[in-house]
């Protein structure tokens, strides 16, 4: 009670101004609603969605394609695996930057934050694509396994069900983290339109304001542990397991963070379009870019330091198995989407952000992303179209008259690839004309625990930190 | 959480510089207590110096014993004054300013420590000059490619870098002392803060200089722990040879090292009476820290276990087998899962644990004793496999030397500590002020709510 009294004192002297530290924004929540509403589904975004669209249908087309080839040749299924795992590792991995800085209580998520959770909507692709590729998937029976039965016990479907349910675990959790956290914007949507039975029964009780925060911490923490372990699923069935003596602990790790790597960099190229063809100009400030920019520089680091851990024991180790890993996947006939991949991943991302005006700015972190979301496609070719190439063989190692040669992707991989693309922005857009791109409540919030004042000389803001 | 107590300068000055200006009742017997603990580390050493290395456990084929343990162990906790340090400044994160003066020093005399176990591992500890390409007459050059070439360069980069970072932060607050202090401490402080008068110049290029070599010092920081994990993993020895090593140790250490300030914290507090500067929001902050971090370290733990069983490779088999179901090495994974996990995130859960003062202390505690078995637990049964040679075929047992060592590095850390605090304020003075400065408060409605400034 004291320190309240004194610091009463002290913000006087500072003097306090009640000043929109946003000027551009409606002040108001009211008039911040009614300005969301609006733009709610912006005419130039339309164009996007019709492009897109016919790109998903194209997708399909290309899975009839593949499905029609058959699944005796094991090797066409490689850039599809590579698809697959591209879109976990750019829409499905997007929202962590919700999840993280909702935890860490970032103050410049607010204004993003719901155009980050709209890429849970991704997930529902990532099923599509997955049951086609279920049969692709060796039997636990033909090569050593992760499931550790022995070689002679069939355990058919083992881990194409494991790897099911854990992607359809990521659906549910990612889908009802939107819904919950989307409910108070939809009621005052709704309110606002006049239709306050579209509010679904939300009143804005202190109860269920209470629940809506516990259960976006509870579905964005199990979002995140879901992502982590369907990573670690996919990167050990879809390609540890089929190459034999690939022993690579780090090898889900790795792929989990550069999956997140590749959902930041997402999730700014999103931000770019929504700025640019959403109107949401002034919601989106440098604030939205540069944040996320510092952790994708940090992300891009731990890109190179975690192929590095890896790359320097099979250096070292030189025993066949490791060498075989290496020509299959890196140094062999997938030499060129390695190098491609290291450059577009790790080289260029970091030169660019290292560099003050780029790193502080709308375009430069927009450039880094583009790179980085093409540089990870390139990274997951060379591991699964490298991995399945190779015929489990039931061993230890990979002998090296058995590398795989280059599998070149045919029209229906790159109209699978297309598809992918496709799908993952026109299922967003979809979302975003039904689900608020701005998390109406948080700005509000933002709004009233934001000021601007005066400290010395300077210019400064104030940040309320009830918690 | 950013709630703090206002305070004035002069409450300021008086609180934090006085174990400087005045000597507290319990400092001499703590010093005497380290001393002598440290002082059956120096006796031990002396005798392992006269009569050879076979006083110790070692043997073939375990070459690697407790001070190699003891190495990997102190290298960890000194993960702890980057993590905080660096971070929380590149963040912005105001509850750091208590915290991190005594990461940053608990990090420079663990790093210190943990170099001298090579060196008396050596036996030869004479010889170490070995290691550095001196004489070009000799024509004997180190072999750059080995692990163990790298580590002296990385840990001494290390330390370098954390000792920078601890003289620019302490810039202001020897300039404080400079001006309360008469006779030789006079002269010393005089030198030391470099002309500090405090005025916006001097200020705004300490601050650069603090945000480059935070920017700067994390790559060292994760560097020089992979760097040690590559003294084991670039071999062929089973159960070592994992990708996994370099982030499993450093997230290990980080694991270690942020409870290592925890339990420096609980010290520092009731130690020098700092209820105000060190609150239970700190630890509040550091058990949510902790939670991700150890879940982090689990995650990499699994990994390496599963990754060992998964490729089904003989040896690999044998010593993850003897890792899990022999005796004491299954006692001591149990204890390590337990201890380092279950027992201390269980209890994190709940912010009323996470306020606990005794509570954090107690959980800090059972970390580290965990953390120093892990490396146990990760670096002898890998070097007892047995190879197709049977009189190579031995086991390990710490000799009294070795475990009077493991002892005296917690006497050496704790009288540099205890030194250090005799010199220079543990919480940086400069910092809580611009901290106070920092702090204001907004109304909304009829609620007052704490509020940070930013610039």
């Amino acid at each position: 009670m004291t320190a309240h009294t004194a610091q009463a004192g002290h913000a006087e002297h500072t003097g306090p101004h009640h000043v929109n530290p946003r000027p551009n924004l409606p002040e108001g929540p009211a008039a911040l609603t009614k300005d969301v509403a609006e733009r709610f589904a912006h005419p130039r975004l339309g164009a996007l969605l019709v492009i897109s669209g016919l790109m998903f249908l194209g997708g399909i087309a290309g899975v009839v394609m593949r499905i029609s080839g058959g699944y005796e040749d094991r090797a066409a299924w490689g850039f599809y695996a590579a698809i697959f795992a591209w879109v976990l590792s750019t829409g499905c991995s997007a929202p962590i930057l919700s999840v993280a800085t909702r935890l860490t209580k970032g103050y410049w998520r607010k204004p993003l934050v719901r155009m980050t959770e709209l890429f849970t909507v991704s997930t529902i692709l990532l099923v599509l694509l997955f049951i086609p590729l279920m049969p692709a998937i060796p039997s636990v029976a033909s090569h050593v396994s992760f499931w550790m039965t022995p070689a002679s016990t069939p355990l058919e479907g083992g881990p194409q069900w494991a790897l099911l349910l854990g992607v359809l675990g990521l659906m549910v959790c990612g889908l009802g983290l939107l819904y919950t956290s989307a409910r108070a914007d939809k009621a005052a949507i709704a309110e606002q339109s006049g239709g306050a039975a579209a509010a679904g029964g939300w009143g804005g009780t202190p109860n269920q304001w209470k629940v809506m925060r516990q259960g976006i911490t509870y579905l964005g923490s199990f979002y995140l542990m879901f992502l982590i372990f369907v990573h670690l699923l996919v990167s050990i069935e879809l390609a540890i397991t089929l190459v034999p003596g690939w022993r690579d602990p780090i090898f889900p790790a790795f792929h989990a963070i550069t999956g997140l790597q590749a959902g930041l960099a997402t999730l700014i190229i999103m931000l770019a379009v929504m700025k640019r063809l959403g109107g949401y100009d002034q919601y989106l400030g440098l604030d939205q870019f540069w944040n996320p920019a510092k952790l994708l520089m940090a992300f891009t680091m731990l890109w190179f330091y975690f192929w590095w851990s890896a790359f320097i024991i099979f250096w070292y180790g030189r025993t066949p198995a490791e060498v075989g890993v290496l020509l299959a996947t890196e140094f062999g006939p997938y030499l060129t989407p390695f190098v491609i991949g290291f450059v577009l991943n790790f080289v260029a991302p970091l030169l660019l952000l290292v560099w003050n005006p780029i790193r502080v700015s709308f375009n430069g972190p927009v450039v880094a992303s583009v790179l980085i979301v093409i540089g990870n496609f390139f990274d997951r070719w060379r591991i699964y179209g490298g991995a399945f190439g190779v015929n489990p063989l039931g061993g230890h190692e990979l002998p090296l008259d058995r590398i795989p040669m280059t599998r070149i992707p045919d029209l229906a991989d790159l109209l699978v690839l297309l598809g992918a693309l496709g799908g993952m922005v026109f299922f967003y857009l979809i979302a975003s004309r039904i689900i608020p791109p701005i998390s109406l409540w948080e700005v509000k919030e933002g709004q009233l625990l934001t000021r601007v004042q005066t400290l010395l000389r300077n210019t400064v803001t104030v940040i309320g930190k009830p918690e | 959480m950013q709630e703090r107590k206002v305070l004035t300068e002069l409450q300021i000055n008086d609180r934090l510089l006085w174990p400087v200006l005045q000597t507290p009742s319990w400092w001499w017997p703590a010093v005497i207590l380290a001393s002598l603990v440290l002082g059956g580390g120096v006796t031990a050493v002396t005798l392992m110096v006269t009569l050879g290395l076979g006083v110790t456990g070692l043997n073939r084929p375990v070459f690697w014993g407790f001070m190699i343990v003891n190495f990997v162990f102190w290298v960890g906790i000194s993960h702890a004054g980057v993590m905080i340090s660096s971070i929380l400044r590149l963040c912005q994160a105001e509850w750091r300013r208590p915290v991190t003066r005594a990461a940053e020093v608990l990090t420079v005399f663990s790093l210190a420590t943990a170099a001298l176990f090579p060196l008396i591992h050596m036996g030869r500890l004479w010889r170490f000059y070995w290691v550095f390409p001196y004489d070009f007459d000799r024509m004997l050059w180190p072999n750059v490619r080995s692990p163990l070439i790298w580590d002296p360069s990385a840990i001494f980069t290390y330390l370098t870098g954390a000792s920078l970072f601890v003289f620019m932060a302490l810039l202001p607050d020897m300039a404080i002392l400079r001006d309360r202090t008469t006779g030789w401490k006079h002269t010393m402080y005089s030198i030391t803060s470099l002309g500090w008068r405090g005025n916006p110049r001097q200020f705004k290029l300490q601050f650069i200089l603090g945000i480059l070599l935070s920017g700067l010092i994390l790559p060292v920081f994760v560097s020089v722990h992979s760097i040690v994990s590559w003294d084991f993993a670039v071999s062929l020895v089973p159960a070592w040879h994992a990708t996994v090593f370099a982030p499993y140790f450093v997230i290990g250490a980080v694991h270690s090292g942020v409870s290592g300030v925890v339990t420096m914290m609980v010290v520092l507090r009731t130690a020098f009476k700092w209820q105000d500067y060190i609150t239970p929001d700190h630890f509040d902050a550091l058990g949510r820290l902790l939670i991700a971090v150890a879940t982090a370290w689990l995650y990499f733990f699994m990994l390496d276990v599963l990754f060992a069983i998964y490729g089904g490779e003989t040896k690999e088999i044998a010593v993850m087998n003897q890792r899990i179901f022999s005796w004491p090495w299954g006692f001591f994974f149990f204890l390590i899962v337990v201890l380092g996990y279950i027992i201390p995130v269980g209890a994190w859960m709940f912010r009323s644990v996470r306020r606990n003062i005794m509570w954090m202390f107690f959980l800090s505690i059972i970390v580290n004793m965990s953390m120093w078995l892990e490396r146990l637990w990760l670096i002898i049964p890998g070097l007892q496999n047995k190879e197709r040679l049977t009189f190579n075929w031995s086991t390990y047992q710490p000799g009294i030397i070795e475990i009077m060592l493991v002892f005296s590095s917690f006497g050496l850390v704790c009288l540099g500590l205890l030194i250090f605090s005799k010199f220079f304020p543990l919480i940086p003075v400069w910092e809580e002020k611009e901290g106070q400065l920092f702090q204001a408060e907004i109304k909304i409605g009829n609620r007052t709510v704490p509020a940070i400034i930013r610039e």
